[in-house]
């Protein structure tokens, strides 16, 4: 699919395994805002979101040596967060059905509207919020920066990559939609 | 790239910007990522979780209770390199107890790890029985001798 960022992660990946603090450092900064993206979409309050990452990484580090495919991090960092990040919700807070993400509780707003910068951008946000939850959770994740790959946010949300691109298309759409109307 | 392609790119962008500014990863995250290396420990067995009473079976599960505390506990065995941990965490509040009996380690104190690199000792009573008390949330594990000598690490696991 990308054959030189696959060639990249291996590298990097050797790096690690070889005991290099920095290709770590490099790795985790790669990452870590996808899967701060993938605990907010799931509306993970921070101090959930920060112990949920928290243990995907250590989880890394404890599985290191077993790691067969390095190509295939990205998937195993997203799965690993997506499973974390359920299970924490599903002890900390209320009921949360795994089987259906469209009833993960509401209660975490990630912006403050004060915090955004003008009109546009709050009348915007708010546009977003105002999207079902399949769509905020997957757009969500697609703001991760760098962008995240397809296949790294289809294993955060449990769906087959196929879905991200079209579903990407149509959320986009229906923000727009409701980006224009009068608030 | 067709002009439609392009307009949803601009749009991804924009939001993007929107959250890098207004809900940034904490400077604490990026922290605990990159510390999360120095837990790197070749030379040892790790014992698995074998079961977790939380586990996700029932697609509905009521954990929060209304007094904040839970009355039922949360079930965890581990089992490797010749040990095994049966134990029980309940929670009030921010506040964990673990009580648990460890089987096949040798001496009389294990370590209990924390995900920031912090480690206490925790005593074993003749029967391998521990109690640990105002715990804080977070990922953890046991660091044990096996009755063989050998350095034993549970997986980590978030509480």
């Amino acid at each position: 699919m990308d054959p030189s960022r696959d060639q990249e992660i291996v590298e990097l990946f050797d790096r690690v395994r070889a005991g290099e603090t920095t290709a770590w450092i490099e790795l985790t900064d790669r990452y870590t805002n996808l899967l701060w993206s993938v605990a907010r979409a799931l509306r993970l309050p921070e101090d959930d979101a920060a112990d949920a990452i928290q243990t995907t990484w250590l989880r890394l580090v404890e599985r290191l040596e077993t790691v067969r495919d390095p190509r295939r991090l990205g998937g195993w960092l997203s799965t690993t967060m997506r499973r974390e990040s359920l299970s924490l919700l599903r002890r900390r807070s209320r009921h949360v059905d795994t089987d259906a993400l469209d009833n993960v509780a509401d209660d975490a707003e990630p912006l403050d509207a004060a915090l955004l910068r003008n009109e546009r951008d709050s009348a915007l946000w708010r546009a977003f919020r105002r999207l079902d939850q399949r769509c905020q959770q997957l757009l969500r994740m697609l703001m991760a920066d760098p962008p995240p790959r397809y296949r790294d946010v289809a294993g955060a949300l449990g769906v087959p990559i196929g879905y991200i691109g079209p579903t990407r298309m149509r959320c986009l759409q229906k923000l727009r939609d409701a980006y224009d109307l009068p608030a | 790239m067709d002009p439609h392609e392009q307009d949803d790119e601009a749009l991804m962008a924009e939001l993007r910007r929107i959250v890098a500014d207004a809900d940034p990863v904490p400077d604490t995250v990026v922290a605990a990522a990159r510390a999360a290396f120095e837990t790197r420990d070749l030379d040892r067995d790790l014992a698995e979780l074998v079961a977790d009473s939380a586990a996700a079976d029932a697609g509905f599960e009521t954990v929060r209770q209304t007094s904040g505390s839970q009355a039922a506990g949360r079930l965890l065995s581990f089992d490797g390199g010749g040990v095994r941990v049966e134990m029980e965490v309940t929670r009030t509040g921010d506040d964990l107890t673990l009580i648990g009996q460890l089987d096949g380690a040798a001496g009389t104190a294990c370590d209990l790890e924390r995900g920031g690199g912090h480690r206490t000792a925790i005593e074993l009573d003749d029967l391998g029985r521990f109690l640990v008390t105002g715990l804080p949330p977070g990922p953890l594990r046991l660091r044990c001798r096996s009755a063989g000598g050998a350095e034993v690490v549970t997986v980590w696991i978030t509480l």
